[in-house]
């Protein structure tokens, strides 16, 4: 019986490591890559293990939620095509997984394979660090926390809290509160609390919000869209406590007398150490629903990524959870709904009576 | 073009009243409406504005025990009201006492000057292993005549809504049921008569009738879909108490044949009698009924699937 093994050395390739050896075929993979630099590098590196290996006769590029367009993808592999020799070139393929559905080139996976592929998928992910890795996604999730701590009024947070919320090293954290300095307060038990609310620092992260949040929006595709509500109906029965519900539900949650009326839309948050995290879930919602081409398209659901280790949702009994209060706040100005998120904003203990 | 396919567009509570008030009233509880006019009454028979394109109304005689004497005297009251007998096709003339139970005419009768549309007499199987079809004979005053009943009828039977003129009409849930456990894969079969221009697979015709009833389901009532499997249950369980647990895999398989991707001509197919039918006020694209069968076996089709189950 076959074995899989990770992180394998190859024969006559020194200093590389694949990912994952099954039988005669060797695995690497990409998660999230947006880099065609990156793609053709490591098409490359699969060329030179079957030329090299006598064992390893088939290579398998597995793709993870490429940031890079199926015919992008095409057009890449025919470049490798037209300068790789056919008895090597036809020995290697590309596995794609995009919410939580495979395809292939040349050809997509057959039944028997996806176990196969999953698995080595859920090795590599599972070796990624949790909570924001890379150091300005560490940045705003520090600065939410911070700015959620402050704006419920609950004071100090010691610099290990904020680690273990945020799944961010020390250096990161030291690094991101250094940023922060002009508006914080530190104190001798090694606490740290906001001073003021940081302004400039919320714009910057109000305008990159969609990046930092991984923002996905959703539009019905099919002529008869089915309402917010029905869409929340649905998802509670699945149960799901890695999804929260934000936007003007979640506001009008934490602020009953918001000027807010009807639902335009529905927003979710949902807990998930990949940025792009699987939302294959939202099929099951309304089989309508595609992702937004465009930003101006308008979408009948947004879902918004939170990454650090701990979600800081809100349990209800029995129900989803809530989105946190920040999170609804973004979610109201990501919806354009300027006055409405001021007014939410200024609601909060901390921001009564003070400028902002 | 051939003529079967210059449907005109009729007024769906128009033509129910017509009919109701030229069945005898000791029969009219006999009758059941299904199909087009159904679902039209149903759905917009209230809307002047909203028409159905329909030729044939199909009127089932039900319960089975009455559908002989009812059907007899509908038959003649109609005759005797100078309905006439559709003459287009095969099946034009009445048959004797010599004609084979299997060549006899079904009654299909046109109101007194008008060919627009024209009323079809069925009944309902004998029980629920009688699912081929059945030419059950009646006499009138113009021949021999057969009442014809096949394969799910009986389920358009179960709990129908009654109207202010005296009949009944078929709920879509059961008339939906009834077409996607006659239908478990695309037949070859084609209609009889072109639909819009076109040759059309009986299957598809069908299936795309239950895509347009599922479609008007959720417009009327969004998430009404969801209500479905418990009225399909009930109706499995009283017209089919020893085999409706046989019955619901099977309910599902046309229809995500129907909807797969390399089946795109079969749904066009559905589409364009979705068109030139039920949906004739509101055009739908290929992708809109690709979604509602989608949602249809996400909300009824698996729920019930796993109630069989249970």
């Amino acid at each position: 019986m076959k074995t899989l093994r990770y992180e394998c050395s190859i024969e006559n390739f020194p200093g590389f490591r694949a990912d994952a050896v099954l039988g005669d075929t060797v695995y690497e993979v990409l998660i999230e890559t947006k880099d065609a630099r990156r793609l053709r590098t490591t098409l490359m590196d699969l060329a030179r293990v079957v030329s090299s290996s006598k064992e390893l006769r088939h290579a398998v590029l597995v793709l993870e939620e490429p940031g890079i367009t199926d015919s992008r993808l095409q057009d890449e592999w025919q470049g490798a095509a037209s300068v790789l020799r056919p008895e090597i070139f036809n020995h290697l393929s590309a596995m794609v997984r995009r919410s939580g559905k495979w395809s292939g080139i040349p050809q997509s996976p057959v039944a028997s394979e996806v176990p196969v592929l999953e698995e080595i998928l859920q090795h590599e992910l599972s070796r990624r660090p949790t909570g924001a890795s890379r150091s300005s996604e560490a940045h705003y999730e520090i600065l939410r926390i911070l700015i959620h701590q402050w704006l419920l009024g609950r004071g100090p947070l010691l610099i290990g809290s904020l680690m273990e919320i945020s799944g961010a090293s020390h250096p990161t954290v030291s690094r991101s509160l250094e940023r922060l300095e002009h508006c914080l307060k530190r104190h001798s038990d090694r606490s740290v609390e906001l001073r003021i609310f940081p302004r400039d620092e919320w714009a910057r992260l109000v305008a990159m919000s969609d990046d930092v949040r991984a923002t996905v929006r959703f539009v019905d595709r099919s002529g008869q869209a089915r309402s917010p509500e029905s869409l929340l109906r649905r998802l509670r029965s699945l149960g799901r406590q890695d999804l929260a519900v934000g936007g003007v539900w979640g506001a009008k949650h934490y602020q009953p007398s918001l000027d807010l009326i009807g639902n335009p839309r529905l927003d979710l948050s949902i807990h998930s150490a990949r940025k792009a995290a699987d939302l294959s879930f939202v099929e099951k919602l309304d089989p309508a629903l595609e992702k937004a081409a465009r930003r101006d398209e308008s979408p009948t659901l947004v879902i918004h990524t939170i990454r650090r280790a701990q979600s800081l949702f809100q349990p209800a009994e029995n129900d989803l959870p809530w989105a946190d209060p920040l999170e609804c706040l973004l979610d109201l100005h990501e919806a354009r709904l300027e006055s409405q998120a001021l007014d939410f904003l200024k609601s909060f203990p901390a921001t009564k009576g003070r400028p902002l | 073009m051939n003529q079967e396919g210059i449907v005109k567009l009729i007024s769906p509570s128009t033509v129910l009243e017509r009919i109701a008030t030229a069945i005898p009233d000791d029969f009219r509880e006999n009758i059941i409406v299904i199909g087009s006019l159904a679902a039209g009454c149903y759905f917009f028979g209230d809307n002047p504005k909203l028409q159905v394109r329909t030729k044939d109304v199909d009127c089932l005689l039900a319960p089975r025990i009455k559908a002989i004497p009812a059907g007899e005297a509908v038959a003649n009251r109609l005759f005797d009201d100078q309905w006439e007998l559709r003459t287009e096709g095969d099946w034009g003339n009445p048959g004797d006492a010599t004609t084979p139970d299997n060549k006899l005419p079904v009654v299909r009768l046109h109101p007194p000057g008008s060919t627009e549309w024209f009323i079809e007499l069925l009944t309902v199987p004998e029980s629920e292993s009688d699912l081929g079809r059945k030419d059950i004979r009646i006499v009138t005053s113009r021949g021999h005549f057969s009442l014809c009943s096949f394969g799910f009828l009986s389920l358009a039977e179960f709990e129908p809504i009654h109207t202010p003129f005296g009949i009944a009409i078929a709920r879509p849930e059961t008339m939906a049921l009834a077409n996607l456990l006659h239908h478990p894969a695309i037949g070859e079969e084609p209609m009889s008569g072109l639909i819009g221009g076109r040759r059309i697979k009986r299957s598809n015709k069908d299936l795309g009738r239950v895509l347009a009833l599922a479609y008007l389901a959720e417009a009327r009532q969004e998430d009404s879909l969801l209500e479905w499997p418990q009225v399909w249950a009930a109706a499995l369980q009283s017209r089919f108490p020893t085999i409706w647990r046989d019955l619901i895999p099977k309910v599902g398989n046309g229809l995500r044949q129907l909807i797969q991707p390399e089946n795109e001509t079969d749904l066009d197919e559905a589409r364009h009698t979705c068109e030139y039918g039920l949906l004739v006020s509101q055009a739908p694209s290929l992708k809109l009924l690709e979604v509602t069968g989608k949602r249809l076996l996400q909300d009824a089709i698996e729920p019930l699937e796993k109630l069989a189950k249970a």
